[in-house]
């Protein structure tokens, strides 16, 4: 009796580990597959293949130009890129046919490398459409005003965001740390299952840089993802992410873990073009 | 076309000597065609061959069938050009209503301007020695189809009296008539008046309002037009800075549709030194609608010290849309701060994505955008009631989903 309950444990352990990487290995977030994409009839992407499972960090490190946010923006569905080749799968679905607001309702997100201004169209005036929008989408009552503005008081303290800029036009006058301060907040409050950050850390200062990582480690969930692009391995010290890549001339050259980061800090690019 | 105006204006029984030489100017006159250079892009031809008779029949009129601002003010309504005091609040004391203001007919600048003297059917007269508290709204209401509302108003302000005087224009649906409307202002020293002129009519009317503005020193004129309706649309507004230390502030936004065609000419002549004036019109065109800016400012010799600073601002929503703007600058005295600047441009792609980017439907987006670009105007408006009447005005306009409330108190 005693060894049979023992090995029904075992067994149990067993199973359930093996639900768990069943789990991991199903639920994939986004699967990039060859993917090409031109310019003006530029060659950017050359083929890029990714995958992404749901709760992981992945890291996209690469020289300037190699086309980190190109993918960024046909992710996100910006207007202006040909996609020659490949396909990306978000969640089942055909990421490229959807259009740009329908990717965000479908809880895609962009966090800009330059946050764009927009005067007079008020912050939280703003925030709030968007959220509803994303809620009429997802067939979910949308949010009073009354309600909205706890919600943001709530998120304003996660992300360490000052309030008085919320009453201000969409990025207006914002330094540049306000700005992708505010992207990580929008993030928080629009809940997405994908989120994209396209050097978010770029621009910041030592406290602004800690606030926003802290801000991204609270938003790690496990059915949500990120990709974050990043020219520094200081910001993986405080984010630590699942999978690091590298992208060069247009491919994904080299894959690997956090120690990846910590080894193109020393050697630089070439070596990896090289390998 | 004299002898068809002669025929009703015989009828009306006028006899006011002015009457008859600005009827006798509009023969010589005529309907301005787009030969004349101030009239080169607004092609009103169609008074050529429409007659617009004054009203013969008094129409009743339900107020409550329009979606009036609730503002505190005397309210002084007109229909189809005449005066209704059954509608109307008691004339406060300085205010009456007369059938014509005399009006110099040697200077008439077209004969637009001619007809309206001749035709006049109701003039606000407006002579104010202390400030009243409440704001004058003269409502004019255009209801009935194929004629002519000739209206005048003039507004003279004694030294140091405030005021503020609103015309709106609105008018019943499909109803094709001519509103011809002037107005006459004299500011007397540190005179500080508020002018609202919103045209709201409804999508067949005419529409042409001529102000000019006289100002004597440390006066202060504020005009805010706002133009959304009318198939045809056309203001002058000329100010005259006659006293040093007046200043000017010309706000202006303008919304077309469909075939609309908007014209808005003004001039502001600086003659004395220390004025100031300041110009800022906004456009958004839709459709394959028209509109035409021309902004003159004549700084004359001697008007040292002038400060004239004007701009233009258009948002081309539709390709087939069209915007003349001209600023025209004509400087004669050499120590002056004189600015001006014409824009034309589209949605911005990197705003649109932003807001695609983040949930909201393209057309949403656009429709965010584009009332963004209209607030900074209509933020400059003072009246609240008034503010907020034309935000409400202008949305509806505006394609796409209705927009939460708070994007009044958020903007
Ligand atoms: N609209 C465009 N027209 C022409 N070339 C473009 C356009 N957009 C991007 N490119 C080019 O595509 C290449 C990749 O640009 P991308 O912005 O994706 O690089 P990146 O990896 O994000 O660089 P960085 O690290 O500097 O942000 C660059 O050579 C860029 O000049
Ligand atoms: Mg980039």
């Amino acid at each position: 009796m005693k060894l049979g309950s023992y090995w029904l444990l075992v067994l149990k352990v067993r199973l359930d580990d093996g639900f768990k990487l069943y789990q991991k290995v199903q639920v994939l977030m986004l699967e990039i597959k060859n993917l090409h994409v031109e310019v003006d009839g530029k060659k950017i992407l050359k083929g890029i293949d990714m995958h992404v499972r749901a709760g992981e960090v992945h890291a996209i490190m690469g020289p300037n130009g190699s086309g980190k946010s190109t993918l960024s923006h046909v992710l996100s569905g910006r207007p202006g890129y040909e996609i020659t080749q490949g396909s990306v799968v978000y969640k089942g679905k055909d990421l490229l046919a959807m259009s740009t607001e329908e990717k965000a309702c479908e809880g895609v997100f962009l966090a800009f490398q330059y946050p764009v201004e927009i005067p007079g169209v008020n912050n939280a005036y703003f925030l709030r459409e968007s959220l509803n929008a994303i809620r009429r989408h997802r067939q979910q009552p949308e949010v009073d005003a009354m309600d909205f503005m706890a919600l943001m008081k709530e998120k304003l303290e996660i992300i360490a965001i000052k309030k008085d800029l919320m009453r201000r036009g969409v990025n207006e006058g914002f330094s540049g740390g306000e700005k992708k301060r505010n992207e990580i907040f929008q993030m928080a409050m629009l809940e997405p299952y994908l989120a994209i950050l396209d050097e978010t850390d770029s621009g910041l200062d030592i406290d602004a840089l800690k606030a926003v990582a802290h801000g991204v480690n609270q938003l790690r969930q496990p059915d949500r993802s990120m990709i974050m692009v990043t020219h520094y391995q200081r910001l993986l010290d405080y984010i630590i992410p699942d999978v690091v890549h590298v992208l060069a001339d247009g491919k994904i050259q080299l894959s690997g873990d956090k120690d990846l980061a910590k080894e193109l800090e020393s050697r630089g690019y070439d070596w990896v073009s090289a390998a | 076309m004299k002898e068809q105006y002669q025929q009703y204006f015989d009828q009306h029984g006028q006899q006011d000597m002015w009457r008859k030489e600005a009827l006798v100017s509009f023969g010589s006159l005529g309907i301005p065609d787009t030969s004349q250079e101030d009239w080169r892009y607004t092609d009103f031809r169609v008074l050529k061959r429409h007659v617009f008779p004054v009203a013969m029949q008094k129409k009743s009129i339900d107020l409550n069938q329009f979606c009036l601002p609730s503002c505190d003010a005397t309210r002084l309504v007109f229909v189809d050009g005449f005066f209704k005091p059954e509608l109307s609040d008691d004339l406060p004391v300085g205010l009456q209503v007369v059938p014509s203001v005399f009006q110099d007919t040697d200077h008439l600048r077209d004969g637009i301007e001619a007809l309206n003297v001749a035709l006049c059917t109701a003039a606000l007269d407006v002579v104010l020695s202390a400030s009243v508290e409440k704001a004058i709204h003269c409502l004019f209401i255009s209801a009935s189809p194929d004629v002519g509302n000739y209206t005048q108003s003039r507004l003279v302000l004694a030294e140091g009296v405030h005021a503020e005087v609103v015309d709106m224009h609105i008018g019943m649906p499909n109803v094709r008539s001519f509103v011809n409307h002037q107005s006459h202002v004299k500011l007397g020293r540190n005179a500080v008046l508020q002018h609202y002129s919103l045209q709201y009519l409804q999508n067949k009317a005419l529409y042409r309002h001529l102000m000019t503005v006289t100002q004597q020193e440390k006066s202060q004129f504020f005009s805010h037009a706002i133009g959304l309706g009318a198939a045809m649309a056309r203001t002058d507004i000329v100010v005259e800075l006659q006293g040093e230390e007046a200043s000017c502030t010309l706000n202006g936004l303008y919304l077309t549709q469909s075939r609309q065609h908007m014209d808005y000419h003004t001039t502001v002549h600086h003659r004395v030194p220390n004025c100031e004036s300041h110009e800022y019109y906004k456009g958004i065109l839709m459709d394959r609608s028209r509109a035409v800016f021309n902004g003159k400012v004549v700084v004359h010799p001697y008007a040292q010290k002038t400060e004239a600073h004007q701009q233009n601002r258009n948002l081309l929503l539709s390709k087939k849309s069209e915007i003349d703007t001209k600023p025209e600058l004509e400087i004669y005295a050499d120590d002056v701060s004189c600015s001006h600047g014409a824009t034309v441009g589209q949605i911005d792609d990197n705003q649109l994505f932003y807001l695609r980017s983040r949930g909201l439907s393209e057309e949403q987006a656009k429709k965010i955008l584009t009332f963004s670009f209209a607030a900074e105007l209509l933020n400059h408006m003072t009246d609240p009631v008034l503010q907020e009447h034309a935000r409400q005005r202008l949305l509806q306009i505006l394609p796409g989903d209705e927009l939460s409330s708070e994007l009044q108190e958020m903007s």
